[in-house]
């Protein structure tokens, strides 16, 4: 019975210990093939995908320093249409601490306004994911620069 | 012996679980004091204070998507010529998830160059910070975007 009790118990201990983590670098792997999944939803127009990829409480930093929430950032990419297309020889590096992920990348975006107008831009990010408790990860908030197409 | 094997094994239990985590209103505070700091470093020129709150391998982003590791931002502030004064922090925002914090904050400082031509600039940013295992809180990356003042 003590026996039983016991390695009931040890179970229930082991159970409070945190999960064996991911490798540093499988970690960065799947953060950035979720970035490409999220541009390509965006140019996809598949908003909710788009949405899955962001917390709740997700906040965008813009190039001119305007913060935009989660559902306003979305409504501002259905305004018109945006596609992303890979920088030559494009660069990124995700810096990963526990269940904190920082992917800095680049891409070239053609944005394309209701008006019909097109502004193709080089742009550079720095977006925090997060993992939640269901082993998930999120992005909780993003920046980025922008600058003339490469 | 029951009674105290169990007593044991509870209390190991116990300590097996996570420490409970400070309260987001806490860390949010104490994100934002140290970013005040890391300001007040700046405006002083003690570079040393500066890198105490970054990673060693910290990214900051500018506003064109220069990425300066921990060593290159730091040598670009000493170095660049510039002195910073009337560091004032401003609004902000701070999302917790766990031991992630991500400080979204503005302010406004003076800078003066070589030539003595003074320019007020107005930055906006987001800083990743981590909580470490000892419980000091590091920033991992930052992007910020300047726009002078008239």
């Amino acid at each position: 019975m003590l026996r039983t009790l016991c390695f009931a118990t040890s179970l229930a201990v082991l159970g409070a210990l945190p999960l064996h983590g991911q490798s540093d670098a499988a970690v960065a792997k799947g953060i950035h093939d979720r970035e490409v999944q999220w541009r390509t939803a965006i140019s996809l127009a598949n908003w909710s995908a788009v949405e899955s990829f962001m917390a709740p409480e997700f906040v965008m930093t813009n190039t001119d320093g305007t913060r935009l929430p989660r559902a306003k950032y979305i409504k501002e990419l259905q305004r018109g249409t945006t596609t992303f297309a890979p920088a030559p020889a494009p660069e990124y590096k995700v810096l990963v601490y526990g269940r904190t992920a920082v992917h800095l990348g680049e891409a070239n975006l053609l944005a394309t306004g209701q008006d019909g107008a097109g502004t193709r831009v080089h742009i550079v990010w720095t977006d925090t994911w997060v993992r939640t408790e269901d082993g998930r990860w999120v992005c909780l908030a993003s920046q980025y620069a922008a600058a003339s197409a490469k | 012996m029951i009674r105290k094997t169990l007593l044991t094994i509870g209390l190991l239990a116990l300590a097996a679980r996570p420490l409970r985590a400070q309260d987001s209103a806490t860390v949010a505070k104490a994100v934002n004091d140290l970013e005040g700091q890391w300001a007040a470093s700046m405006g002083a020129k003690n570079w040393a204070a500066v890198q105490s709150f970054l990673t060693a391998d910290y990214v900051a982003t500018d506003g064109d998507g220069k990425r300066s590791n921990r060593d290159a931002y730091i040598a670009g502030l000493r170095d660049g010529g510039m002195t910073f004064s009337n560091v004032m922090n401003g609004a902000y925002q701070v999302l917790v998830s766990g031991g992630t914090a991500v400080h979204l904050g503005e302010g406004t400082y003076t800078a003066t160059g070589k030539d003595g031509k003074v320019t007020r600039i107005h930055t906006v940013w987001t800083d990743t910070w981590v909580r470490q295992a000892n419980g000091q809180w590091l920033c991992i990356a930052g992007q910020y975007v300047d726009h002078k003042l008239k």
